[in-house]
C-alpha cells in the first residue's frame, strides 16, 4: 500500500500528528465519505433538484392550500398574468373556450327577438281576414296609420298580476297586492331579489343613482319598474301593457310618497303602515282582454261576403286565365310546322308568342281563336322556316309535285314515298322532282299504281274481243260489221280520252284478215283494203290522241274473215311541244 | 310584523351560504359552490313578543378581486360576519369588512362567526385572537353549518341586538 494521496488528503502537509488520524478517517469512513460527495453533487446540480421537486410537488400544494390561502394569494398575479399574456398571444384560444357559453346566450337573445316578431306577425296574420281586421284595415285608411300598428294596438292583451311597494333603501316589502289569478311566492324575497338586480345593475354599468333599471322581462312576464325617493313601485304584467301604464305607475308612486311620507321617512321594518297604501297599488292592477268577435252589422257582414266572393272569383278567373293560356300555348307547341320559343302572358295588353312557323302549317290564329283568344289578344311573332315534320313535308310535297287526290304521301326521316294511284305522266314528273322538294333525301314510288297503265290495260283487253266478220271476198261492211265497228270505235274513244288526259298519244294497230281461200296476193289486198274499211268506218281522224296503223295480214292460220284491233300499251308517250 | 335587511359578509368559501341553508332550510352540503352576486333567503324568528321576518342577503365572499359592492349593503340593519376557523386570515380579515360596512351603513349590530367549528382540532384562529376581538367589545360566536351547532343562536343574537336598537 502506497502513502496516502496528497488531493485526497490536503490535510498531509500540516503536521505529522494529523497524518495517522486522517488515515483513520479515510479508512473508517470511506463510504460515509463517498455518500456525502453524492449528496453534495445532487443538491448543487439543479436538474437533480427539480427532478426531486416534482416528485412531491402536487401533493406540496394541496398541503399548503388546505392550511391557508398564502398559496392562493402569491400564484394569483402569477396565474392573472399569465392567462393575460396568453390571451394576448393567442385569442382565438380563447374564444374558442369561449365560444359555446356566448353561444348560447347569443342563441338565445336571437330566438327572443324572433319570438317576438313571430308573435306580432301572427296577430297580424290572424287579424287580416276576419271581419275585425276589415274593420281594423278601414280605421288604417282613415287614420293613415300602419295596419300592423292599429292590429298590436287594438288586440293588445295585459294583465296586472302583482304590485310591490318596496323600501327604496332596504329593498324591504311595504305592500304587495296581487291580482286573483296570480299566486306570489315570497313576495318579501322577490322584492329584496329586485332590489339587489336593480343595486347590481346600476352598479355594474356606472349609471347614476337616478338612470336605473325599469323594466325587466322574465319568460312571458315584464317587471315595469317607478322609482320615488323612498319607495319603488314594481308590476309585474303578463302580456303587452300600453305605454301609458307608466302613467299610473308614476302617478300611484307620486301619490304614495304624498300620503306616506312620514312611515317612509322612519322605516324601520315595519311594513303595516303601509296597508293604507293598498287601494292605490290595487288600482294598478288592470287588465285589458281582446276585444271579444262582435256580431258584425249586416250591412259589414254583406260587404265582407262581398268582398270574398270578389276575391275567390278574381282568384277563379286568374286561375282559368292561366289554364287556358296554357292549353292554347300547348296546342301551339303541338303542332306540326309552329316551333315556340318565347310565349309569355301579360296582364295588361295582348299575350305575346314567338317562335318560327312553316307556311303550311295550321294558321296559329285558327288554333288560338279554339282557345279562345281573339287575334287582337295575342301578337304573334313567328318567322318562317321549313319543318321538317312528316305532316308538313308531306303537305309540301303535294303542293310542289301536284299530286293528284289518289296518291298518299308517307315521309319518315328524309324518305319520302307515294302510294295510292296516278296517271303516269304523273308519276314521272314526280321521280324527277320530289328529291327537290324541302326536307326530301329520298323518294320511292314502288307501291304506286299507274292509273294510266291500267285503264289502257282494261280498255285494250275489250278492244280485243272486237272482231269485225267480212263476206268471203268482200271489203264491205255488212250491216252486222257496221254493228260491231260502232262497238269499237266507243272503245278507241275512251282509250283517246285517256291517251288525252295523260297528255300523251296511243298506237293502236287495225289489222286486216283473209280466209285461206284465194290467192296470197288476193287475200294481201283484200285484207288490207278490210282494214281500211274499218279505218273510214271509226273515222280514226277523230282520235286526236291515237296513232293509227292499218296492216294487212293475208290469209292466217286462224283464217278468219275479221279486222280486229291492238293497243300498244307501251306506246304512251308524250306528246312533242311542237305538236 | 318587522322585517330586518342582513348581510352576510366574509371572505370566500367560510361558510356564509351553508349557514344559512342550514338556519333556513335546515341543509348542510359539503359540496362547495361559490355563490355569484346575491342569494336572498328568509326566516321569520321569534324575539321576545315579536315576530320578525329576517332578509338575508348572502353575498359571494369578498376576496382581491371581487370587492363587496356597497349597493347591496345598503338599508342592512345588521351584519353577520363570518370567518373560517381553519383560516386564520379569514378572522383578520373581518376588521377591514367592518369598516367597510359602517362606512357604507353606519354604525348597524353586527356578529361575527368563527364557522367550522367541527374543525376545532385544525382550527387557526387562537383563544388569544378571539379574546382580542371580544375585547373589542363584539360578539364572537362559534358556529358549524356542518353540524348546526350555534347556528340558531347566531341568527338569534343578531336578530335581538337589532330588536334592541
Ligand atoms: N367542515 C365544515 N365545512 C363547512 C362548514 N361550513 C361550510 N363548509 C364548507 O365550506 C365550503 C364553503 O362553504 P360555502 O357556504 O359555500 O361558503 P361561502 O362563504 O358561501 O363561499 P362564497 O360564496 O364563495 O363566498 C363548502 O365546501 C362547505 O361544505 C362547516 O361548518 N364545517
Ligand atoms: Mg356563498
Amino acid at each position: 500500500m502506497s502513502g496516502p494521496d496528497p488531493r485526497e488528503s490536503p490535510a498531509g502537509n500540516d503536521t505529522g500528528a494529523t497524518e495517522p488520524f486522517n488515515e483513520l478517517r479515510s479508512i473508517l469512513l470511506a463510504p460515509e465519505q463517498e455518500r456525502l460527495r453524492q449528496l453534495q453533487e445532487r443538491l448543487d446540480d439543479p436538474r437533480h433538484r427539480a427532478e426531486d421537486l416534482s416528485g412531491v410537488l402536487p401533493e406540496a400544494i394541496a398541503i399548503r392550500a388546505r392550511r391557508d390561502d398564502r398559496l392562493l394569494v402569491s400564484m394569483r398575479p402569477v396565474v392573472s398574468e399569465a392567462m393575460r399574456d396568453s390571451m394576448r398571444r393567442d385569442p382565438k384560444s380563447f374564444a374558442d373556450a369561449l365560444f359555446p357559453a356566448l353561444g348560447s346566450a347569443i342563441r338565445k337573445a336571437i330566438a327572443a327577438t324572433l319570438g317576438e316578431m313571430v308573435q306580432s306577425l301572427n296577430q297580424v296574420i290572424e287579424n287580416t281576414f276576419s271581419v275585425r281586421g276589415l274593420k281594423w284595415r278601414l280605421e288604417a285608411m282613415r287614420t293613415g296609420r300602419p295596419f300592423a300598428e292599429i292590429v298590436l294596438l287594438r288586440s293588445l292583451v295585459y294583465r296586472v298580476e302583482q304590485v310591490f311597494l318596496v323600501h327604496r333603501e332596504t329593498g324591504l316589502l311595504l305592500q304587495h297586492v296581487e291580482s286573483g289569478a296570480a299566486a306570489a311566492k315570497d313576495a318579501d324575497m322577490a322584492s329584496a331579489m329586485l332590489t339587489a338586480i336593480r343595486d347590481f345593475a346600476r352598479d355594474t354599468f356606472d349609471a347614476g343613482t337616478e338612470d336605473s333599471l325599469n323594466s325587466l322581462n322574465i319568460g312571458d312576464l315584464t317587471v315595469w319598474i317607478e322609482q320615488g325617493p323612498h319607495a319603488i313601485v314594481a308590476a309585474v304584467i303578463r302580456g303587452t301593457a300600453p305605454l301609458s301604464f307608466k302613467d299610473v305607475l308614476r302617478e300611484t308612486v307620486e301619490r304614495i310618497h304624498l300620503e306616506q311620507l312620514e312611515p317612509l321617512d322612519d322605516f324601520q321594518g315595519d311594513a303595516t303602515p303601509f296597508e293604507a297604501s293598498r287601494p292605490a297599488l290595487e288600482s294598478c292592477l288592470v287588465a285589458q282582454y281582446a276585444v271579444p268577435e262582435q256580431e258584425a252589422s249586416p250591412v259589414l257582414k254583406i260587404a265582407t261576403a262581398t268582398l270574398a266572393l270578389v276575391i275567390v272569383i278574381a282568384l277563379a278567373m286568374w286561375a282559368y286565365a292561366a289554364w287556358t293560356w296554357r292549353g292554347a300555348v300547348a296546342a301551339l307547341k303541338s303542332e306540326p310546322g309552329i316551333v315556340v320559343t318565347e310565349a309569355e302572358r301579360n296582364w295588361f295588353g295582348a299575350n305575346l308568342v314567338e317562335g318560327l312557323r312553316d307556311p303550311l302549317s295550321k294558321d296559329p290564329r285558327e288554333i288560338l281563336a279554339l282557345h279562345g283568344y281573339g287575334s287582337a289578344d295575342v301578337r304573334l311573332d313567328l318567322q318562317p322556316f321549313a319543318s321538317s315534320d312528316a305532316g308538313i313535308v308531306t303537305k309540301r310535297a303535294r303542293e310542289v309535285l301536284q299530286a293528284p287526290d289518289a296518291v298518299e304521301f308517307a315521309f319518315d326521316n328524309g324518305a319520302l314515298s307515294a302510294s295510292g294511284t296516278a296517271p303516269s305522266p304523273w308519276i314521272a314528273r314526280a321521280r324527277e322532282f320530289a328529291p327537290f322538294v324541302a326536307g326530301v333525301r329520298s323518294y320511292a314510288d314502288e307501291r304506286l299504281l299507274d292509273t294510266t297503265a291500267a285503264a289502257i290495260k282494261a280498255e285494250a283487253e275489250r278492244l280485243r274481243a272486237v272482231r269485225i266478220p267480212f263476206a268471203l271476198g268482200s271489203a264491205e261492211l255488212v250491216p252486222e260489221a257496221a254493228e260491231v265497228a260502232r262497238s269499237g270505235a266507243g272503245i278507241l274513244s275512251a282509250l283517246d280520252t285517256i291517251a288525252r288526259d295523260a297528255g300523251g298519244t296511243l298506237r293502236i294497230r287495225i289489222v286486216g284478215q283473209a280466209d285461206a281461200s284465194g290467192t296470197d296476193a288476193t287475200n294481201a289486198r283484200i285484207s288490207r283494203l278490210r282494214a281500211e274499211a274499218i279505218a273510214l268506218a271509226v273515222n280514226t281522224a277523230q282520235f286526236r290522241n291515237l296513232e293509227f296503223d292499218l296492216q294487212g295480214l293475208g290469209a292466217t292460220p286462224e283464217s278468219d274473215r275479221t279486222v280486229t284491233f291492238q293497243v300498244d300499251e307501251s306506246s304512251l308517250s308524250p306528246r312533242k311541244a311542237n305538236q | 310584523m318587522i322585517q330586518k335587511k342582513i348581510c352576510m359578509l366574509g371572505s370566500f368559501a367560510v361558510g356564509k351560504t351553508s349557514l344559512v341553508a342550514r338556519f333556513v332550510h335546515s341543509i348542510y352540503r359539503d359540496q362547495y359552490l361559490t355563490t355569484v352576486g346575491v342569494k336572498i333567503d328568509k326566516k321569520q324568528v321569534r324575539v321576545g313578543d315579536n315576530d320578525v321576518t329576517l332578509i338575508l342577503w348572502d353575498l359571494h365572499g369578498e376576496d382581491e378581486f371581487q370587492k363587496i359592492r356597497s349597493a347591496y349593503l345598503r338599508g342592512s340593519s345588521g351584519f353577520l360576519f363570518v370567518a373560517d376557523g381553519t383560516r386564520r386570515s379569514t378572522f383578520d380579515k373581518i376588521h377591514e369588512l367592518q369598516e367597510n360596512a359602517v362606512s357604507a351603513v353606519g354604525d348597524v349590530p353586527f356578529v361575527v362567526l368563527v364557522n367550522k367549528s367541527d374543525l376545532k382540532p385544525e382550527w387557526d384562529v387562537d383563544a388569544e385572537a378571539l379574546g382580542a376581538a371580544t375585547d373589542r367589545g363584539w360578539t364572537v360566536l362559534e358556529t358549524s353549518a356542518r353540524t348546526g351547532e350555534g347556528v340558531e343562536d347566531a341568527f338569534l343574537a343578531i336578530a335581538e341586538s337589532m330588536l334592541r336598537r
